[in-house]
């Protein structure tokens, strides 16, 4: 059973400025930290820190006009300091709280409280550097695990490690987590964690206020809680005294219990986007319990894509993996040579050579590829990158020489399309305008080095196959994920696909696509293609279920209705259309079926479908817009 | 040399003939489900690890319908159906009402060709580079799904091709054990096939749409010979699209 550690390290933003600047002799408490000026944002094509941004304005609307306040520390936050706000509202309300009774109390206490409080300081947010302290720490966490990842959500405050299998190593899991956690205070910072069987659980868990654990402090924290909540602002003293008695920094879930263990918490902690969260505000659910207890029918209809996914990974249903960092000693094979290659023989030779480097590597490691990408050095130092992914991560050299090279002459032949050229005379036919060298240089360019560099993932589990069987040697779901890797990596990823039935009445939305290979392979599920892969190729009982269409659809439905001209209709019924440019004349037309949307809808459909049969036996499928009256030939029964 | 002797002769010749049309995988016979289609043909079912041609008399004859009605007996097998939509137009609702499994349903739709969309600015040449790169594609994926023993079916619209490509296509079939439906225009009748089975599909004209729709089917060519030149009569419910046999 699969185990999986979370750790979260809260206010992370703050807490990497604070330790930063303790290393350089700082002793600062009170910080903020603040969104950079309009016309000082970060640049484009920063890829993951473009996302942090954007979701924090989407999250902080006062972000859209000028710099404002992101995280600050609990220093900052007892002067009156919140995420959210301006930060010229927030430097007028970073003053000292001085208020005269509570000031008697706590010169009565302690002289600490009678000191008075530093200013805030308010440094600008560097989104990037707050993920690549992330990743560094990371690193400190790879003898735990063999997989550590990032969290997937913008704004990463979170390691994930796989342990499934790595607990007796250390004499069970609450020693590894009492390991981990000392070897992080150690090193500077403070974490909250968790171990359970999925990564929605153990984000969850770990992403969650202890409110629970709340109603067991004693009253006397409570009552002195509540005393200033009428001011608004909780005493730093009382709340650390709440947080140290209830805080716990290590929860452990037993195997099979996450479900169970989510079901209180609030629906905050399920990675639901913003647009979702309002939704379920309005409808009254407030806990993962009531979200996991909604009818999965109608979710698809109230949520987003990405909402229903999160519910169902939540409830156990859609498997989530953990996307692996990449590693500061990665897998990897070079060439390079003074005699610079060129065309496409010379560039399958050297990725053989380099794919066999590649598959030993994996061997020895014990690991396998689900990704490799691969560089080609050109003149005047230019680099020109491919990406290769397959469906099941393999060790197969055969298999990753055949996905590059396939994916290296489809580059290649489009390119010389793209340009005016033949293919044998491009010349610098690329577009460096945007700074990103396409493969077009690879067909006037030497290439100098090439380097492949592959993503490590586990080992898929090893089918036992049946000796004595006639096809033995064939698994249909490997020969399936073979195929599969190739096609997409000629035709592209969006071009091998799967079909799911939609409930739309709109003819063109009765069916969903899914690519089978998503184009970001990181957000291929390993166990979810296993499970698509055995629907696709295994016979069951289902398999003969009668069609539920009670009316006709034709195999060729085209993509744009094509119009009928009007003077072809005649008493309010097309007699002639045209299809694959030739005219057709219709002898009889059927009874309507109307098809229409519900107001709401955002591109409504108000349609009298009918079946209009030729002369030549040929039947077609045509409309009539009941809005605007006119007449389209939208499918063959082919 | 006597009679006998030459008919001995003749009958040892035709054991070897038929030794060496062997095919490298066991060729199965798979019944369609509908007795009159079955009667007709020459195995009196559709065989496995083969080509065969549905060759539409027009548009709207219902063809395709027909294909994947006598493919779906063939998924009993394991391995998937791979739908090869080149022009992006396939349905798969209409499928499913010939009891197709939607989960069985591999969906491959290489580069869009320009024959429904119309053809994007730029000179001829470089439109033409364009159609014969999709083309290209187009018959390369067949090739590549035809040599895939994960697949059980494919079907996919081929107006024109070479011979070689007939051949290749034949020569992956006879190793995988894949079916290949090709559904073809009418034009292709007079030329030469290289496929297992040749069947033509067209639909009698019809001027009241509550009467059954019938389907007249006949097998034009095939490699074990025609059984006889009848053809087969199907009926087609109105306001179902589900064929059933005549």
């Amino acid at each position: 059973m699969k185990r999986l550690l979370c750790i979260r390290f809260p206010n992370w933003p703050v807490q990497r400025l604070l330790r930063q600047l303790r290393n350089e002799g700082n002793p600062l408490t009170a910080i903020a930290v603040h969104t950079a000026p309009a016309r000082n944002s970060p640049k484009s094509g920063q890829g993951d820190s473009d996302c942090d941004v954007q979701f924090i304005r989407r999250y902080y609307p006062a972000s859209l006009n000028g710099p404002a306040i992101i995280a600050a520390s609990m220093d900052a936050w007892t002067r009156g300091v919140r995420p959210g706000m301006p930060l010229a509202e927030a430097r007028s309300m970073a003053v000292p709280v001085v208020r005269k009774s509570s000031q008697k109390r706590s010169e009565r206490r302690s002289e600490k409280s009678a000191q008075q409080p530093t200013a805030v300081e308010f440094f600008e947010w560097q989104p990037h550097r707050d993920r690549a302290e992330l990743i560094q720490t990371a690193e400190l966490l790879r003898r735990y695990a063999p997989i550590v990842g990032l969290d997937s959500v913008p704004l990463p405050d979170c390691l994930l490690l796989d342990v499934t299998g790595c607990a007796p190593l250390f004499g069970g899991e609450s020693s590894l987590a009492e390991s981990v956690l000392r070897d992080l205070r150690l090193a500077g910072w403070s974490c909250r964690m968790a171990v359970a069987g999925s990564v929605a659980a153990v984000r969850a868990l770990t992403h969650t206020d202890s409110a629970r654990r709340l109603t067991a402090v004693s009253s006397k924290a409570v009552s002195g809680a509540h005393t200033d909540a009428r001011n608004g602002r909780r005493t730093p003293q009382q709340l650390g005294s709440a947080a140290e008695m209830t805080e716990l920094p290590i929860q452990i879930i037993p195997p099979g219990q996450h479900v169970d263990e989510l079901r209180p918490l609030p629906v905050e902690a399920a990675r639901l986007e913003l647009s979702d969260l309002e939704i379920l505000q309005h409808l009254g659910i407030r806990r993962i319990g009531q979200l996991l207890s909604l009818p999965r029918e109608d979710l698809p209809s109230r949520l987003s894509d990405k909402g229903v996914l999160r519910i169902q990974q939540l409830a156990d249903v859609i498997d989530e993996d953990i996307q692996p960092l990449p590693e500061a000693n990665p897998i990897a094979a070079d060439w390079s040579s003074d005699e610079p290659a060129s065309g496409m023989n010379d560039f399958r030779y050297i990725l053989q050579h380099l794919t066999e480097q590649l598959a030993g590597q994996l061997l020895r490691r014990h690991v396998a590829c689900s990704r490799v990408s691969c560089e080609f050095r050109c003149a005047a130092g230019v680099t020109v990158k491919l990406q290769g992914s397959v469906v099941k991560p393999t060790q197969s050299a055969e298999l990753l020489h055949e996905v590059l090279c396939l994916k290296l002459e489809s580059e290649l032949t489009l390119a010389s399309l793209q340009s005016q050229l033949p293919v044998s005379a491009v010349a610098a036919a690329s577009d460096l305008s945007n700074g990103s060298p396409s493969t077009a240089l690879l067909l006037s360019s030497p290439v100098f080095a090439v380097r492949l560099v592959a993503v490590s993932a586990p080992i898929p589990p090893s089918r036992q196959k049946d000796l004595f069987s006639r096809s033995q040697h064939l698994v249909p779901e490997e020969e399936l994920s073979s195929l599969i890797a190739r096609l997409s990596s000629r035709l592209g990823s969006d071009a091998v696909m799967r079909v799911t039935p939609q409930a739309d009445v709109r003819p063109e939305n009765s069916v969903h696509c899914l690519p089978l290979l998503p184009p970001d392979a990181s957000e291929a599920s390993p166990g979810n293609l296993d499970a698509v892969l055995q629907l696709l190729a295994e016979p069951t009982s289902d398999d003969s279920a009668a069609a539920t269409c009670l009316h006709p659809r034709p195999v060729r439905l085209l993509a744009t209705p094509i119009p009928i001209a009007s003077l072809d209709v005649v008493d309010g019924l097309p007699r002639r259309l045209l299809c694959d440019g030739r005219p057709f004349e219709l002898c009889a037309v059927s009874a309507a079926e109307r098809l229409q949307t519900g107001w709401w809808t955002d591109s409504p459909c108000h349609r009298d479908y009918h079946q209009a049969v030729a002369t030549t036996g040929s039947r077609f499928w045509i409309f009539k817009d009941l809005v605007t009256g006119a007449w389209f030939l939208h499918g063959v029964f082919d | 040399m006597s009679a006998a002797v030459r008919a001995q002769t003749i009958q040892s010749l035709r054991r070897q003939l038929i030794a060496s049309q062997q095919k490298q995988t066991d060729q199965q016979i798979i019944t369609t489900g509908l007795s009159a289609f079955d009667a007709i043909l020459p195995q009196h079912g559709l065989p496995t690890a083969s080509v065969i041609e549905w060759i539409s008399e027009n548009c709207g004859q219902s063809a395709a319908s027909l294909a994947f009605r006598a493919a779906v007996p063939m998924l009993k097998l394991p391995g998937c159906l791979a739908v090869l939509d080149d022009r992006h137009q396939f349905h798969a609702i209409a499928a499913q009402a010939q009891g197709m499994p939607l989960a069985r349903l591999l969906l491959i739709r290489p580069t869009c060709l320009g024959k429904s969309s119309p053809p994007s600015s730029g000179s001829g040449v470089r439109i033409r580079q364009r159609l014969s790169l999709a083309e290209n594609e187009s018959l390369w994926a067949i090739e590549q799904t035809a040599r895939c023993p994960g697949v059980r079916v494919i079907i996919a619209w081929l107006d024109r091709t070479t011979s070689a490509v007939m051949r290749r296509l034949q020569l992956a079939v006879e190793r995988s054990g894949v079916t290949v439906m090709l559904i073809r225009p009418s034009a292709v009748l007079s030329q030469p096939s290289f496929a297992d089975l040749r069947i033509h599909v067209r639909s009698d004209r019809t001027d009241d749409l509550n009467e059954t729709r019938t389907l007249v089917v006949k097998v034009e060519r095939s490699r074990q010979g025609l059984l006889h030149e009848g053809t087969a009569v199907l009926r087609q419910q109105p306001w179902r699209e589900q064929i059933l046999s005549g």
